[in-house]
C-alpha cells in the first residue's frame, strides 16, 4: 500500500475525478482534502510512522484550493467556517481536526 | 473574437462547441419550418382559403397535437445528448484556478509549482496596433492543446463570470464557492472572452484571454515564469 501511494505521487499530475463530489461545486472537495491532510499527519504524528501517505490530500487541496483561502486561513477560521457551513454542512465540529498552522 | 457585426457564433475550438453549433443550426431550421407553417396558414387565413362548417375536427386535432410532439422529440433528443456530452467525466491533465476580482482576474497553477498572476486588460491607450480593444490582456492563461483542463472558478468579492465563448464555457464565479468546469482545445490559438455577470463600473473591461499551445511551448512558459 505504501508503495503504491508513492508510485500515485510520484505520477501525480492534478486532482483526479472524485466520485463523492460529481458535479459542478466542488467547494466540498477542496474542504475535505484539506481537512483529510490535517487529520492524517495528526493521526500519522500520534502512531509515529511515515506521513507521506499524507502528501496526496495536500497534492489534491493545493490543486483545488485557492491559495488566498488557505493563506487567509479561510478554511480554519470561525468565520471561514461559516462561509464554509453554507456549503459544508456539519463543519464546525470538525475544526478542532484542524491545527492553526500556516501553509506549507 | 468576434469580428465586428458579426451575428453567428465564433468558429468552435473544442468539441463541445462544435456540438453546440450544430445543435443551434438544427434547433433554427426547426424554428425556420414552424415559422414558414405558422406564416402559410396565416396567409390562407386572410385570403379567406381557410373556412369551415364542420363541429366535428377529430383529424385535424390530431395532427395539431402529433405534430408539436414530434417537433419537442427532434429538439429534446439532440439536446440532451449534449448535455450529457458535457458531463463525461475525462481525468484532466491539468487544473487550473481562475478568481474574480474587481476588476481583473487572477490565475493559479497550483499542481507542481505555485504559480500564479495577475491578468489586467491592456488600456486602449497603451494597445500597440493590430491588437484587439478591450479583450487583450497583459498575462494570458496558456494550456497545452488537446488536454483535458479543470477549471475552478471562484471569486474575491463579487459575482464575476469566466466565459470564453469559442470553446463553449461560461460559469460564475460565486465568493465562497468552486465551480467547476472543464474543456479540451482542439487546436492551438488565441481565444478571448469577457466577464458575463455585472460586477460593477469596470465590467465591461476585465477580459479573459485562453492561449492553446503544443505542450512543449507550455512547459517553456511555466518553467520560465516560475523561475
Amino acid at each position: 500500500m505504501a508503495e503504491d501511494i508513492r508510485t500515485k505521487l510520484e505520477h501525480y499530475k492534478t486532482a483526479p475525478f472524485d466520485s463523492r463530489f460529481p458535479n459542478q461545486n466542488q467547494t466540498r472537495n477542496c474542504w475535505q482534502n484539506y481537512l483529510d491532510f490535517h487529520r492524517c499527519e495528526k493521526a500519522m504524528a500520534a502512531k509515529g510512522a511515515d506521513a507521506t501517505p499524507c502528501q496526496w490530500y495536500y497534492r489534491v487541496y493545493k490543486s483545488i484550493c485557492p491559495t488566498s483561502w488557505v493563506l487567509r486561513g479561510v478554511l480554519q477560521v470561525p468565520f471561514g467556517s461559516l462561509l464554509l457551513s453554507l456549503w459544508c454542512p456539519h463543519v464546525l465540529e470538525v475544526l478542532r481536526d484542524v491545527p492553526k498552522v500556516s501553509l506549507r | 473574437m468576434a469580428n465586428h457585426s458579426q451575428l453567428g457564433f465564433q468558429d468552435a475550438s473544442s468539441p463541445i462547441m462544435e456540438e453546440l453549433v450544430e445543435f443551434h443550426d438544427h434547433a433554427l431550421m426547426v424554428a425556420l419550418a414552424i415559422c414558414s407553417l405558422v406564416l402559410y396558414l396565416l396567409t390562407l387565413t386572410l385570403m379567406e382559403k381557410l373556412s369551415s362548417n364542420t363541429v366535428d375536427a377529430q383529424e385535424v386535432e390530431l395532427i395539431w397535437t402529433i405534430l408539436p410532439a414530434i417537433v419537442l422529440v427532434l429538439l429534446a433528443l439532440p439536446s440532451l445528448q449534449i448535455l450529457y456530452m458535457m458531463d463525461e467525466i475525462d481525468e484532466p491533465d491539468l487544473t487550473l484556478k481562475a478568481i474574480g476580482h474587481q476588476w481583473y482576474w487572477t490565475y493559479e497553477y497550483t499542481d507542481f509549482k505555485d504559480l500564479s498572476f495577475d491578468s489586467y486588460m491592456t488600456p486602449t491607450t497603451d494597445l500597440p496596433l493590430g491588437h484587439f480593444r478591450l479583450l487583450e490582456v497583459d498575462h494570458r492563461i496558456v494550456i497545452p492543446m488537446e488536454s483535458p483542463i479543470r477549471v475552478i472558478i471562484t471569486a474575491d468579492d463579487v459575482l464575476h463570470s469566466w466565459a470564453v465563448p469559442a470553446l463553449g464555457v461560461k460559469t460564475d464565479a460565486i465568493p465562497g464557492r468552486l465551480n467547476q468546469t472543464s474543456f479540451i482545445t482542439t487546436r492551438p490559438g488565441v481565444f478571448y472572452g469577457q466577464c458575463s455577470e455585472i460586477c460593477g463600473a469596470n465590467h465591461s473591461y476585465m477580459p479573459i484571454v485562453v492561449e492553446s499551445t503544443p505542450l512543449k511551448h507550455f512547459e517553456a512558459w511555466s518553467s520560465l515564469l516560475s523561475s
